[in-house]
């Protein structure tokens, strides 16, 4: 055992000196990590102050949801989770697998729900949702709105009708030339300019509209790109059986494109959530925001590189956590690799 | 014998004044083998996708199975054909999503609204009589290509049609999975299939075929029976074709 | 067909004119006030349909000029009706004349209608429909706001300050002058980044392919942590932790560090410039070296093989044989990660770097102008959009058109 890993350990090494010239960046880079080592340690072991993090935990999940309803929101989560769980490890066919699509629609009214309050829960304000609980909400919710949004641009673009084709079109390119903050903001600014007067929609939801008209744009691209993988001899094949053209959009063309346009749908769910942190410019206390505020109270004045360090971690394990569970899911929609294992048996 | 097909002074042009179909007529009784061969690019694929409403008229009429196409290309006319006619394309075209079962499947439960236990009895029923039954749940991509076209013909044939279209349906396979597929074509054949066939199959045409038709340049240059087809050809055109496929 | 047609006409006429009505209501709902209560139909309506069947006078109640939509919506349905019949009917005779003209004219209007898909039309009709509601609304809010469109807010004093300015700029001046100024203050920090950018990402790029096993895992580590991590919060910890928390460092003569900004060869740039430009370079480093290693990874393994055979070392198979090979693959990818860094730069609002965002944020504050701030910044960001991409296409040609030569 131990000759191996010397074995090992001096193949290592003869990799780092390869070449004269790989030897002094190997040391230059070795000399580098271990800077970044120490002075990290140091500052872990010497100037860290993690009491802004651990004090203010309720505050990163919930934001400053009334104490005694946060059940609500945990509530909600706990089953955003229990959904992701069985998306990925439940049937793979049957009414149960079915229901699934209906099940992530249902999530986004039901968090509304139990947040916003009524029939016979608490009413509480959309200014007391924070933390991670605002951030999953915005993403989950924008992104539901999203997928159909960008189903259909990314269909209106393929369009025999001109007039639906230039529109999408020219709706879709505006789109992905604005940048983000400037969607947001004429988001929460314009939204009320055009509904009819007297109708108003809370900020929170204001935001998620934003955000799906948005991203919606993006989507269509991603979904284009997996039209435009569909060969047309499977429309020939599917009007030779007698399929209406919606029945082959439905069965045949849309299963085969959002399979296609999985991995870079992905992206975009990773970018959406990266992006709700943008609502803390403009005043959510999503997790980016009630640091902000956390960094405004004079307790924990200057204890911006905790905070920081933490939020990363969090964000940072969402993401790679979306990015694993997709490439899962990708794995599972894949008839083949999926398979494949029970018929070798 | 009632007629399956007839066209009329077929014409379809992609590009203005090259024709795909320069006047083709031709009848095809119920219960007969039509082989159509000819050199690519001879518009013989074309005139089979004018049967199922692929490709739309410039002029000309078809009549096929009692109904009526026309350069007045009516959707509801063409889906009322094609629930009555199947189609075999020469690269299989099967859904790559769906299982062997599922693409068989798919359109008796949403075009013929059969029940789903129903539809895979038959199905299974149509891939033993393919001799590969036990593929029925794998997918498209883990089968030869013979096999997949075997399931394309099987997935044809669940709709019931009355005619069967063939666009060079062994073209694309390999020379050994050649024979597994003409000799499932030639049992439907046997069983009194109305069936329209392009390839350059010349022993598949000599064996089952009823009678051959030989097309060159969008028009039909000769109509007869294999036997005087391929020993003694009445057009120079016809006898250069054959001489080149033979050697 | 006839069938067809005339269901076809109706639709279009029912869809429009119910959009129709829709508007009426919005309109009237809007001269009402809230709550619910139907006092107000007796109330007196303050203005008049310009199209209108029932005599309307702007002193008739509410309820008088409901009904006047009313009946102008049932006037459009039932014209669309007529029209729809009218029109089914001529079709079928001229299809059915003896005037071979007319006959061939009738069927290929028939033939025209029957390659229409019937549903796209009716969701355009409903698109069409959802836009007047929206603009409606919009142009009634506006009125109701006393706002109006206008662009005079232009020439007016901005004043505000402006910390940073590449031409010269002072609150005194106009709202168009502080624009254009932010303006470039865009285009700095965005084609500093570009460049910057690049570097970092081809370079890191290139490490992950690299022999070397500390550099490429070092690389990967850098995509890995980076692309998970909100830009924002990138952002904010250059300039509060990183920049902010700069100690004063004399470095030579020529460069000097200091939580007041960093003076560079004579270059000052203020801390709010270098935290954007850093958090732009490194975050957009991270998606261009996945781009780069896509690119590279796209070369035939063979023409690894090909350039070792032949003896050249790696540093020059990389760059002659590799990345030249690699660039048809890349260009178009790295235009969208450009204009996605130029989008990007507008998040340097929230570390108080006076880019086109911020300043239009700040005007609209100001005058309230949003809807024209937002044509404004949607003109500006296409004109940038415009500069990047038409400047990657001339690149792209250069290299698509030496690649053709070769």
């Amino acid at each position: 055992m131990q000759r191996v890993d010397r074995g090992r350990l001096r193949t290592a090494l003869r990799r780092l000196r390869a070449r004269p010239l790989d030897g002094l960046v190997s040391g230059g880079l070795i000399l580098l990590i271990g800077w970044v080592i120490f002075s990290s340690l140091h500052w872990l072991l010497t100037a860290a102050d993690w009491s802004v993090v651990s004090v203010n935990m309720p505050l990163y999940a919930v934001g400053s949801y009334p104490i005694d309803q946060r059940w609500r929101p945990l509530l909600w989560m706990v089953l955003l989770l229990l959904l992701t769980g069985w998306t990925l490890f439940g049937p793979r066919r049957g009414w149960l697998r079915r229901t699934l699509p209906a099940l992530w629609m249902a999530m986004v009214p039901l968090g509304v729900v139990l947040l916003a309050g009524g029939l016979g829960l608490m009413p509480v304000g959309s200014r007391n949702w924070g933390g991670l609980t605002l951030t999953l909400l915005l993403t989950v919710g924008s992104g539901v709105l999203a997928l159909p949004l960008g189903v259909l641009l990314a269909l209106g673009r393929q369009s025999p009708l001109p007039v639906l084709r230039y529109s999408s079109g020219a709706y879709i390119e505006t789109m992905r030339a604005v940048p983000l903050i400037a969607v947001l903001f004429f988001g929460q600014l314009l939204i009320p300019l055009f509904l009819p007067m007297g109708f108003e929609i809370n900020r929170v939801l204001r935001a998620v509209i934003a955000f799906a008209l948005f991203a919606g744009a993006y989507i269509a691209e991603d979904v284009r790109g997996g039209l435009q993988a569909i060969p047309p001899t499977q429309l020939e094949a599917a009007a030779v059986l007698g399929l209406s053209p919606l029945q082959s959009l439905q069965l045949i063309v849309l299963p085969q494109a959002l399979r296609i346009a999985l991995p870079a749908l992905t992206n975009q769910a990773v970018g959406l959530l990266q992006n709700t942190s943008l609502m803390a410019i403009l005043g959510l206390v999503e997790l980016l925001g009630i640091s902000r505020s956390l960094l405004a109270n004079p307790e924990f004045i200057g204890r911006y590189l905790e905070v920081y360090v933490w939020l990363a971690a969090v964000y940072w394990l969402i993401c790679t956590a979306m990015a694993l569970l997709a490439r899962h899911l990708e794995i599972q929609l894949d008839p083949i690799r999926s398979t494949s294992s029970f018929n070798n048996t | 014998m009632t007629v399956a097909i007839r066209a009329t002074d077929l014409v379809k042009s992609y590009t203005p004044g090259l024709r795909a179909l320069d006047g083709v007529s031709l009848e095809v009784s119920s219960g007969e083998v039509l082989v159509v061969m000819g050199p690519s690019g001879s518009g013989k694929s074309t005139l089979i996708r004018t049967f199922n409403g692929l490709e739309v008229l410039d002029e000309g009429e078809l009549d096929v199975l009692g109904c009526r196409l026309d350069a007045d290309h009516d959707e509801q006319q063409v889906r009322a054909i094609r629930k009555r006619v199947g189609m075999v394309f020469q690269q299989f075209n099967l859904f790559p999503h769906l299982s062997i079962v599922e693409n068989i499947t798919l359109a008796p439960i949403k075009v013929q609204k059969r029940s789903k236990q129903e539809a895979e009895q038959r199905a299974i029923a149509l891939l033993d009589q393919m001799g590969i039954r036990e593929q029925a749940r794998k997918y498209p991509a883990q089968l030869s290509g013979g096999q997949q076209q075997r399931v394309a013909i099987a997935r044809a044939l669940a709709l019931d049609p009355e005619v069967m279209l063939f666009d060079e349906p062994t073209s694309a396979l390999d020379p050994e999975r050649v024979k597994e597929v003409l000799d499932a074509m030639r049992q439907l054949a046997q069983g009194g299939m109305t069936m329209v066939v392009v390839t350059h199959e010349l022993g598949f045409a000599r064996e089952v075929a009823d009678r051959v038709m030989f097309m060159d340049e969008g028009q039909v240059v000769e109509t007869s029976d294999p036997q005087t087809f391929f020993t003694n050809a009445r057009e120079e055109r016809s006898r250069k074709f054959l001489n080149q496929m033979q050697h | 067909m006839r069938q067809r047609l005339w269901i076809t006409g109706s639709a279009v006429a029912i869809v429009f004119g119910l959009a129709a009505l829709m508007i009426h209501w919005s309109v009237d709902l809007i001269h009402t006030g809230l709550g619910l209560s139907f006092n107000w139909l007796g109330q007196t309506v303050g203005f008049s349909w310009l199209d209108h069947l029932l005599p309307n006078r702007p002193s008739d109640p509410h309820a008088w000029s409901l009904a006047a939509g009313w009946i102008n919506s049932l006037k459009v349905i039932l014209f669309g009706l007529f029209i729809a019949t009218l029109h089914t009917i001529s079709a079928d005779t001229a299809r059915s004349s003896s005037n071979p003209f007319l006959r061939r004219l009738a069927a290929g209007y028939v033939a025209l209608i029957r390659q229409v898909p019937w549903i796209q039309l009716c969701v355009v009709a409903v698109l069409f429909g959802f836009a007047a509601l929206l603009i409606n609304n919009l142009s009634v809010n506006l009125i109701r706001t006393g706002l109006g469109l206008s662009f005079n807010w232009l020439g007016q004093t901005a004043g505000f300050a402006l910390a940073e300015h590449a031409l010269p700029y002072s609150p005194s001046d106009s709202y168009a002058w502080a624009l254009t100024v932010a303006w470039f203050n865009s285009l700095k920090v965005i084609l500093s980044g570009l460049v910057l950018a690049t570097f970092l990402g081809v370079s890191a790029g290139a490490a992950r392919g690299s022999s070397n096993p500390l550099l490429r895992r070092l690389a990967a580590g850098y995509v890995a942590l980076i692309r998970q991590v909100p830009l924002l919060l990138q952002l904010l910890f250059w300039y509060f932790v990183a920049f902010l928390g700069l100690p004063d460092l004399p470095i030579g003569g020529l460069i000097k560090l200091s939580n007041q900004g960093i003076h560079l060869l004579g270059l000052d740039l203020s801390v709010e410039f270098c935290a954007v430009l850093m958090g732009l370079t490194v975050f957009t480093g991270a998606s261009i070296a996945e781009v780069v290693r896509g690119g590279i990874n796209s070369v035939p393994r063979g023409q690894w093989e090909a350039y070792r055979s032949l003896g050249l070392s790696e540093g020059l198979g990389l760059r002659r044989i590799v990345l030249p090979q690699a660039l048809p693959a890349i260009l178009p990818a790295l235009t969208s990660q450009y204009l996605n860094l130029a989008k990007n730069s507008t998040l340097a609002i929230a570390v108080g770097f006076a880019d086109l965002y911020a300043v239009s944020d700040t005007t609209i504050t100001q005058t309230g102008r949003a809807i024209e701030g937002f044509i404004l910044l949607l003109v500006s960001f296409l004109l940038l959009n415009l500069l990047i991409s038409g400047g990657m296409g001339l690149l792209n040609r250069v290299v698509l058109g030496r690649g053709a030569r070769a």
